[in-house]
């Protein structure tokens, strides 16, 4: 029980009138911590590699032009990293959405034989780290001759029970099941039930699997890092940490490309944040909230 | 048989053709793997435990534990009190909340790598930032990728969740019910109280959520580390105070070959996570299909 104290009264109106500029001295710092690392990249990626590991505080370069990105994406392997990231992520996502879309419908709408079983089945994925599944799988995908192939990207985790489960939710809300039955009863066929009734009803769940699962996949680092294996496969987190080039006897990263390549990889998620962000959260959150 | 019969079947088939061959049947092989000696250059065998004997007398194996739960120790707790705390400064409808929140949020558009990568060029002890600076006011330089490698790490972690964590504390908050908080009002409890007993209380599946995700997350830790310590070749050996289970686990199987042995650590690892998380959803069930 909440007892009433009179005395708490005065204390109250102290909070409040430090209490606002202090939430904003706190929130602006916890920005400028936030975003200063994008701009501390953003502003390297204009200077030369000597200038990025010169020892001298100059902040801002010298000499500020744009040579890094045009080098990175004429002279370096970049290119072909960024297209396997594009290829990798879009194929997982596509495959992904589709694959628990699908599913989803169907846990959500029927009633059929052993379905509480088989949910339960797979949620229980969720509680495997993907750690203890890794190696495994890299037998099982060797034995299957992808190995250094951009499909053992696609391919394994594109059923995923996060998707999924979201998708039961978002259909089970947003698809009334009255709809359902009675464009039975008009005699509409159980796919044009699914492709022209369900489908179009839960576009924005799908749209935020596909967020989330873009992201996810474009990310992704331990997998990729255990599955590719020559150069010209690896996607732009595999390659960014251990991109080196060879001066002399020592090896020396390629910083500019490297810092520059690790900008130009945040654009296409920022992108995706600037028109989707709340789509994203909503994605991310399944589950946190209990209605 | 009526078609709407075997349809359900139909709809969830892909989904668990994928989810078996990709997920169950990995993760079943696991076990079996790690009875065996499996190994690069060594004669196939069923060895019994003797995996698993091996483990318990190897110290990298609980040095890469001790590394894990240190870092979750310090992480964790230091996340979810700066998260929780900018959620409910947000949560009170300043103005410019929602620019705050999504600069706060910007750093999740990263990938770990890239958070890595970007916050070495604040580390770098000859050209990082923090040590120009250090250096122009004649301060000692901090050795961040060294001797201080473990709150270096901590931070990249906590910028690169703070934000995930803040929007996941706000949806928390915002499912709140509001006529606790008026009849709390007018029973006139105190800003404190009210937090104390009904906000935190309630907020009881959004903290089970985060944690859910952290404990997978450090037992899983892998990018971070070892993008910091030894991806880009120029911070020196792979120091051991950062090498956790999965970096471990990843030596194990590919630098050695023995995957026999690094399916018997991934067992183990799962067991603890799958203890944790386990009792984690039991007690505040979260994820579930019945309402």
């Amino acid at each position: 029980m909440i007892r009433t104290k009179r005395k708490k009264v005065r204390k109250i109106d102290w909070i409040e009138r430090i209490g606002y500029p202090l939430m904003y001295v706190v929130l602006i710092l916890f920005s400028i911590y936030s975003i200063a690392p994008f701009i501390w990249a953003f502003i390297l990626t204009l200077k030369d590699y000597d200038e990025i590991m010169g020892s001298l505080v100059n902040i801002w370069p010298r000499h500020p032009d744009f040579e890094n990105y045009y080098t990175l994406f004429t002279q370096s392997i970049y290119p072909r990293w960024l297209l396997n990231s594009i290829v990798a992520s879009l194929g997982y996502t596509l495959i992904s959405v589709v694959l628990c879309s699908i599913a989803a419908y169907s846990f959500a709408m029927f009633n059929f034989k052993g379905r509480n079983k088989l949910f339960l089945f797979m949620m229980g994925s969720v509680l495997v780290p993907f750690t203890s599944i890794a190696i495994p799988l890299f037998i099982e995908m060797a034995n299957f001759k992808l190995v250094n192939n951009l499909w053992a990207l696609i391919l394994p985790g594109a059923a995923n029970a996060f998707t999924i489960y979201y998708l039961i939710l978002y259909i089970r809300s947003a698809v009334p099941r009255d709809l359902i039955d009675s464009a039975r009863v008009d005699g509409c066929s159980e796919l044009g039930i699914l492709f022209r009734i369900v489908l179009p009803v839960i576009l924005p769940g799908l749209a935020a699997m596909i967020i989330v699962n873009f992201v996810s996949a474009w990310n992704d680092f331990f997998w990729p890092l255990i599955i590719l294996r020559t150069e010209d496969m690896y996607t732009v987190p595999v390659g960014l940490p251990t991109w080196n080039q060879f001066s002399g006897t020592t090896v020396q990263p390629v910083v500019n490309w490297q810092i520059t390549g690790a900008v130009v990889s945040v654009i296409p998620i920022l992108i995706i944040f600037a028109f989707g962000m709340s789509q994203f959260i909503k994605g991310i959150t399944a589950g946190a909230v209990k209605e | 048989m009526r078609v709407d019969k075997i349809l359900p079947y139909l709809y969830i088939a892909p989904f668990f053709v994928f989810f078996f061959t990709f997920f169950a049947f990995p993760f079943a092989y696991s076990i079996w793997l790690s009875f065996t000696r499996t190994k690069i250059g060594a004669p196939f065998a069923f060895v019994g435990l003797s995996n698993y004997w091996r483990l318990i007398h190897d110290d990298l194996f609980w040095n890469g534990l001790m590394t894990c739960i240190k870092i979750g120790l310090i992480q964790v707790p230091l996340n979810i009190g700066l998260s929780l705390l900018i959620a409910l400064m947000l949560n009170t409808g300043l103005r410019g909340s929602r620019i705050f929140r999504t600069l706060i949020f910007l750093p999740v558009a990263t990938s770990l790598v890239v958070a890595a990568i970007v916050w070495i060029q604040f580390y770098g002890t000859r050209w990082g930032l923090i040590n120009q600076i250090l250096r122009y006011f004649g301060l000692p330089e901090i050795d961040f990728l060294g001797k201080q490698i473990i709150p270096a790490l901590v931070n990249v972690m906590n910028w690169r969740y703070l934000g995930w964590n803040v929007v996941i504390f706000l949806a928390g908050l915002s499912s709140l019910p509001t006529e606790v908080y008026e009849s709390a009002k007018i029973d006139g409890a105190g800003r404190f109280r009210t937090f104390w007993y009904i906000t935190l209380p309630l907020l009881k599946p959004t903290f089970a959520f985060i944690l859910f995700f952290s404990i997978i997350g450090v037992f899983g830790l892998f990018a971070e580390p070892y993008v910091l310590t030894s991806g880009t070749g120029m911070h020196g050996q792979r120091a051991r105070a950062t090498e956790t289970v999965a970096m471990y686990l990843y030596d194990v199987a590919f630098r050695y070959g023995n995957y026999g042995y690094s399916a018997a650590i991934s067992w183990v690892l799962f067991i603890i996570t799958f203890v944790l998380s386990f009792t984690l959803i039991k007690y505040v069930r979260i994820w579930e299909i019945e309402r």
